[in-house]
C-alpha cells in the first residue's frame, strides 16, 4: 500500500534491532521514575509509577505491556512532560537524547515534544482538532517545526497524508476530523507525528476502537514508519500478539513498576516473572484446543530465580505486601533480560547486582 | 443533502412552535380561570357594562370562533389596540422595540466583552485565586435581584455621586432625538455627528447597560469557564502539547476557537433573558422600550397590550433561538457538513 | 440546564497494585476528583446553609423582637432611616422595615417552596408518563413543552399571572408553569434511559401492571437529577415571585414581600431614602445566594452516587 518511501527524517547512527545492548547511549533513558497524584485529602502523593526504569534504544520497537492502571501511559506521558496536573513526577530522572526532561522548563519541553518525541493517543478521532481541516493541521506542524512557509508546508503535508497511505489525499486534506473513519484519523495522526521528525514515536493502544483488519494496517504502518523513518517506537499495548508480530524488546509493567524487560524471543520462550508468566498464560493460543476447559494450574505468585549461585524469588507485585518482602532490585538474568525480583531470605550474601 | 434536511427540519419546527405560541397566548385569556371582563370592567361595574365589554372583546362566540378571529387577526399582524395610547398594540410596539433593542444590545456587548474573557482567563488559571475569584463574582450577581441592583446603581451614581443624568428615558428632556436611521439613539447620533445627542444618549444608556450588563457577564463567566476547560482537557489539546506547539498557539489556535463555539449558545440564552430582565430594568429607569410599555399596560389593565407584548417577545425569542442554530451550520464543520 | 460543568481532573488514581483504574481515562471524573470537588462544594454549601438559616430565623424570630407591626402604617414615624428603635428605617407609610422584611421571609420562603414543590410534582408527572409512554404520548407533550419553552420564563410568568389576576396563589402556579418544562425534560430524559433497563423488563415479567412499573419501579430513579433542578428553582422562584410583584403583577401590597417592598421604596431611591429597597433587596439576596450554594452542594452529593 506504501509504494512510496520515507524520507529519511532522522538519520540516526546506531545499533540494529537485533543487538539489544549495542548501543553506547540509549535514546531514551528513564530512571527510578516516580509519578504521584495526590489522594482524596489532596495532602499525600500516592505513587501510580514507581521506581521504573527502562532503555529505549535508537531505531527499535520497544513494547510496553501491562494491565490498565499499570502505569504504561502515565510513563510514556512523562518522556514528553506531560504529567497531567493534579500529578506530578516526584522522582528519577527521563533521559531524552541526553536533556533530563524531569524538571525542564516549558521552553525546553518544546523543544524536546515533536522533534525528540512524539505520540499517538488511543482515540484518533477527539485527538484532532474539531474545527480546523486535517491538512491544515498537518500542515501547522511543518510551519512549526521545520520553519516553513504555509505553501510549502501545505504541500510537504500533502505528501506526508499521501506516504501514510491515505487515498485521495487532497479530498482528505481538505475535510474535517468527524468526516474521517477512525482508522483514517489514525493515519493522519501518525502522518502529523512522523512530520514532526521525532527520534521517538510513542504510540498508546493507537487501535483501541478499531476494526480488526484496520488493525493490522496501522502496526503495519507504524512499523514501515519506524524502519524508513529510522526511529524508535515506544509502543503501548495489552496485545501480546501485536508484541510478538511488531516489537523487538518488550517491557511489562505491574503496579507502577517495570518488572520484567527482554527481547520478544527471549520473553515469550523463557518468562521469569510471575506476573509475565500469568500475561502469557492469558493470551490465546491456538495450539490448544478451545474446548479444553480443564482448570488451569493455578499461577504461582512467587518464582526462584537463580542467577550465579545466587537465589532471588520473582514476586507478583500485588503479593509483595503479603510476602512481607523488602526493598526489589533488578538483576540480569540472561543477556539483555531483566527481572525485578528480591533476595531469597534464606539466601546466601547478598551481592545486588544493578541494573 | 443532510444540512438542508437539518434546515428544513429545524424551520418546520419553528413553525410548530410559533403556532403553539399563537395558541397559547389565546389560551392565557380565553381558558386559564382568569376573567378578562372583571378586571376591564372593575369590581363596580353593572350587567349591561359587563355584557357590552364581553361584547366588545367577541366574548361572546363561542371558543373555537375567538380562535379563528384571533389567528387570523395575529397572521395578518394585528395585535388589537391599546386601551391606553388608542394606537393598534402593532404600531405601539413597533415604534418602542429600537430602544429595547439598544439596551439589550448594549447589555450583552458588554457582559459578553467583560464576561468572556473572565470566564477563559479564570479558565487559563484554573484553581488559582484568580478564578476563585471570577467565580465568586458570577455567584454573587447570579444572585442578585436585577431590578434592586438597578436601584442601587441609581442611588449611588445618581443620588450619591451625580455622575449619572436622572433615571428617566433616553435623552435628556432638552436634547432632540437625533435624525431617525436605526432607532438606535447612540448609533444614529454617532452617524449624524450629533455629538451632544450621542453624549445624552450614552449617559442614559449607561446605567441600565450595567445592571443588565452583570446579570450578562455573569452567564457568560460561568459558560466560557466551563466551555474553555472542556475544551483544554480535550484530547486534541494534548496531541497539540505533544507536538511542541507552544501554550500560546493552542489557546491561540485549537482552544479559544472551540470554546467560543459553544459559546453561541450562550448568547440565545441570555437574548431570551435580556428580553424577559428589560421589564424590570426599563421599568426603573424609564426606559421607553416595550418592557417599559408592558408595564404600563400591566398597571393600566391594557390587555391586548400585555398580550402583544408577550407574543412578540415570544416570537423574537423563537426566531433568535433559530438564528443561532442556523449560525451554528456556517460556523461549525460538523454541522455543516454532516 | 441541571448538567453541571465537568472541570475534574481527568485523570484516574490508584495506589500500586490495585487494578481497579483505568490507565489514564480522559474525560472521565476519577471519584477521587469528584470527592476532592466534593470538599470544596461542601465549604461553600455549609456557607450556604448559614446563609438560609440566617434568613430563616429573621423569619421566625424577627418578628418576635421588635413590637411593630408589618402592615398597619403609623404617619408618625414617615420614612426614617435606620435607627434603634427602627433597626431597618422605616418607609413612607411609617412602617417597620424589618417587621415587613422579617414577615416577608414567612411568605417569600413558603412561596418559593410551593413553586418549587408544584413546578416538580407536575413535571415529573408529565415527564415521566411521557418518556414511559413514548409515542405520540411523548410527542405531544414535548411539543407543548417546546411551547412553553418559547417564552422566557419570567414573561410567561408575567402573562399568566397578568390575565389569572394577582393573587399569591395565582403567582404561585405562574411560576411554576413557567419552570415545570425544566423538569419535564429531565424527567422524561431519565425516564427514557430507565425504561430499557433491565430490571423495568424483570418487572413487567413477573407481572406488574404498567403504571405500577413506572409509578413505583421507575419514576423514584428518574427524581435525583429533578431534585438537583429543584435546588435551582428554589433561587429562581424567589427572584421570578419578587420581581412580578415589584411591577405590581405579583403579590399584592400592602402584603409583606420582598419584591413589593423594594418597589415600595423604589421611588425615594432618587432621592436618597436608600433602606426601603436596600435592605429587603440584602434579604433576597442572601436568601437566593443560599439556595445555590446549598444546591451547588446537594448537586455535587447527588452526583457522586
Amino acid at each position: 500500500m506504501m509504494q512510496e518511501t520515507l524520507p529519511q527524517l532522522n538519520p540516526t547512527p546506531g545499533a540494529g534491532h537485533s543487538d539489544a545492548n549495542a548501543a553506547a547511549e540509549p535514546l531514551v533513558r528513564i530512571e527510578g521514575l516516580t509519578i504521584g497524584f495526590p489522594d482524596e485529602t489532596g495532602e499525600r502523593f500516592v505513587p501510580v509509577v514507581e521506581d521504573a526504569g527502562f532503555v529505549v534504544h535508537r531505531n527499535e520497537i520497544l513494547g510496553l505491556v501491562g494491565e490498565s492502571g499499570s502505569g504504561k501511559t502515565q510513563t510514556s506521558m512523562a518522556i514528553l512532560g506531560l504529567t497531567r496536573r493534579p500529578g506530578k513526577v516526584m522522582a528519577g530522572h527521563v533521559i531524552v537524547d541526553g536533556v533530563d526532561v524531569v524538571g525542564l522548563d516549558e521552553a525546553g519541553l518544546r523543544r524536546v515534544r515533536g522533534r525528540k518525541a512524539a505520540m499517538i493517543f488511543q482515540s484518533p478521532r477527539t485527538s484532532l482538532n474539531p474545527l480546523m481541516t486535517v491538512g491544515d493541521q498537518v500542515a501547522r506542524v511543518y510551519v512549526r517545526q521545520r520553519g516553513m512557509n504555509r505553501r510549502a508546508a501545505r504541500a510537504e503535508a500533502l505528501a506526508m497524508l499521501r506516504r501514510v497511505g491515505i487515498a485521495g489525499a487532497e479530498r482528505v486534506a481538505g475535510s474535517y476530523p468527524h468526516q474521517l473513519s477512525g482508522g483514517m484519523a489514525q493515519r493522519v495522526m501518525i502522518g502529523m507525528m512522523v512530520a514532526c521528525g521525532p527520534d521517538l514515536l510513542i504510540a498508546d493502544e493507537p487501535t483501541t476502537g478499531l476494526d480488526v483488519t484496520i488493525q493490522a494496517q496501522i502496526f503495519e504502518l507504524i512499523q514501515q514508519v519506524q524502519a524508513e523513518a529510522r526511529m524508535s517506537v515506544l509502543l503501548i499495548t495489552h496485545d501480546l500478539g501485536v508484541v510478538a508480530e511488531t516489537c523487538h524488546r518488550v517491557a511489562v509493567m505491574q503496579g507502577g513498576r517495570v518488572v520484567e524487560i527482554a527481547p520478544v524471543e527471549e520473553l515469550f520462550a523463557r518468562p521469569r516473572h510471575p506476573y509475565t508468566v500469568r500475561l502469557l498464560g492469558a493470551m490465546l493460543r491456538p495450539d490448544r484446543p478451545s474446548g479444553d476447559t480443564q482448570e488451569p494450574d493455578p499461577l504461582p505468585e512467587r518464582l526462584d530465580i537463580e542467577v550465579g549461585g545466587r537465589r532471588y524469588e520473582a514476586v507478583s507485585v500485588d503479593a509483595w505486601a503479603a510476602a512481607g518482602v523488602g526493598l526489589p532490585m533488578t538483576i540480569e538474568v540472561a543477556p539483555g533480560h531483566f527481572v525485578l525480583c528480591h533476595e531469597r531470605e534464606d539466601g546466601a550474601d547478598a551481592a545486588e547486582t544493578e541494573r | 443533502m443532510t444540512l438542508r434536511r437539518y434546515v428544513l427540519r429545524r424551520l418546520a419546527l419553528t413553525a410548530v412552535t410559533l403556532v403553539g405560541v399563537i395558541l397559547a397566548v389565546f389560551a392565557m385569556t380565553r381558558i386559564l380561570p382568569g376573567d378578562p371582563v372583571a378586571v376591564k370592567a372593575g369590581t363596580y361595574a353593572t350587567d349591561e357594562v359587563r355584557a357590552s365589554i364581553r361584547k366588545e372583546l367577541g366574548l361572546d362566540k363561542p371558543v373555537p370562533v375567538q380562535l379563528a378571529t384571533y389567528v387570523g387577526n395575529v397572521l395578518k399582524g394585528d395585535f388589537g389596540r391599546s386601551t391606553r395610547s388608542g394606537h393598534p398594540v402593532r404600531d405601539d410596539l413597533f415604534n418602542r422595540l429600537p430602544a429595547t433593542v439598544e439596551l439589550a444590545l448594549a447589555a450583552l456587548l458588554v457582559g459578553a466583552l467583560v464576561g468572556g474573557p473572565l470566564g477563559i482567563w479564570a479558565a487559563l488559571r484554573r484553581g488559582g485565586r484568580l478564578d476563585a475569584a471570577v467565580q465568586q463574582v458570577a455567584i454573587l450577581s447570579a444572585a442578585m435581584p436585577l431590578f434592586w441592583f438597578g436601584l442601587v446603581l441609581i442611588f449611588f451614581f445618581y443620588h450619591l455621586w451625580g455622575i449619572a443624568p436622572p433615571p428617566v428615558g433616553r435623552l435628556a428632556t432638552n436634547i432632540a432625538p437625533p435624525t431617525h436611521l436605526t432607532g438606535l439613539y447612540t448609533v444614529d447620533a454617532l452617524l449624524t455627528a450629533n455629538w451632544s445627542a450621542l453624549r445624552s444618549a450614552l449617559g442614559h444608556l449607561a446605567l441600565p447597560t450595567l445592571a443588565l450588563g452583570v446579570a450578562v457577564m455573569a452567564s457568560f463567566i460561568k459558560m466560557a469557564r466551563s466551555a474553555m476547560i472542556g475544551v483544554l482537557d480535550s484530547d486534541y489539546i494534548l496531541a497539540a502539547k505533544s507536538l511542541g506547539l507552544s501554550d500560546r498557539e493552542i489557546v491561540w489556535q485549537d482552544a479559544l476557537k472551540n470554546a467560543l463555539v459553544s459559546l453561541l449558545t450562550v448568547v440565545g440564552i441570555v437574548l431570551g433573558y435580556l428580553l424577559a430582565g428589560n421589564v424590570l430594568i426599563e421599568t426603573i429607569f424609564a426606559w421607553p422600550g416595550i418592557g417599559y410599555y408592558a408595564w404600563n399596560a400591566l398597571t393600566g389593565s391594557d390587555y391586548d397590550a400585555i398580550q402583544g407584548f408577550v407574543l412578540l417577545v415570544a416570537i423574537v425569542y423563537v426566531f433568535l433561538n433559530l438564528a443561532i442554530d442556523l449560525a451554528y451550520t456556517v460556523i461549525d464543520p460538523r454541522i455543516r457538513l454532516g | 440546564m441541571a448538567a453541571t460543568p465537568s472541570n475534574a481532573q481527568a485523570i484516574s488514581v490508584s495506589p500500586p497494585g490495585s487494578a481497579a483504574a483505568p490507565d489514564a481515562a480522559p474525560s472521565r471524573i476519577s471519584w477521587q476528583a469528584r470527592l476532592r470537588r466534593w470538599r470544596r462544594t461542601r465549604a461553600a454549601g455549609l456557607v450556604g446553609v448559614a446563609a438560609l438559616a440566617a434568613i430563616v430565623l429573621l423569619a421566625i424570630v424577627g418578628p418576635l423582637l421588635i413590637p411593630f407591626d408589618p402592615i398597619k402604617p403609623n404617619p408618625s414615624v414617615i420614612t426614617q432611616p435606620p435607627s434603634a428603635t427602627h433597626w431597618m428605617g422605616t418607609d413612607q407609610y411609617g412602617r417597620d422595615i424589618f417587621a415587613r422584611v422579617a414577615a416577608a421571609g414567612r411568605l417569600d420562603l413558603t412561596v418559593a417552596i410551593s413553586v418549587t414543590a408544584l413546578a416538580l410534582t407536575i413535571g415529573s408527572l408529565i415527564g415521566g408518563v411521557a418518556g414511559y409512554m413514548g409515542g405520540i404520548v411523548d410527542d405531544v407533550a414535548m411539543r407543548f413543552i417546546d411551547v412553553l419553552l418559547a417564552f422566557p420564563a419570567f414573561i410567561l410568568a408575567l402573562g399568566i399571572t397578568a390575565m389569572l389576576g394577582n393573587e399569591a396563589r395565582n403567582v404561585v402556579i405562574a411560576v411554576a408553569i413557567a419552570y415545570m418544562p425544566y423538569f419535564v425534560r429531565i424527567v422524561r430524559g431519565e425516564m427514557l434511559s430507565l425504561r430499557e433497563a433491565e430490571y423495568a423488563a424483570a418487572a413487567k415479567c413477573v407481572g406488574n401492571p404498567r403504571p405500577r412499573i413506572m409509578g413505583y419501579h421507575l419514576l423514584p430513579n428518574a427524581l435525583p437529577p429533578a431534585f438537583v433542578q429543584a435546588t435551582l428553582t428554589l433561587g429562581w422562584g424567589i427572584l421570578d415571585v419578587a420581581g412580578l410583584s415589584f411591577l405590581g403583577v405579583g403579590i399584592k401590597p400592602p402584603t409583606a414581600e420582598w419584591g413589593v417592598i423594594i418597589g415600595d421604596g423604589a421611588q425615594y431611591i432618587n432621592s436618597g431614602q436608600w433602606w426601603i429597597s436596600v435592605f429587603p433587596g440584602l434579604a433576597i439576596l442572601i436568601t437566593v445566594l443560599g439556595f445555590n450554594l446549598a444546591g451547588d452542594w446537594v448537586r455535587e452529593s447527588v452526583l457522586r452516587r
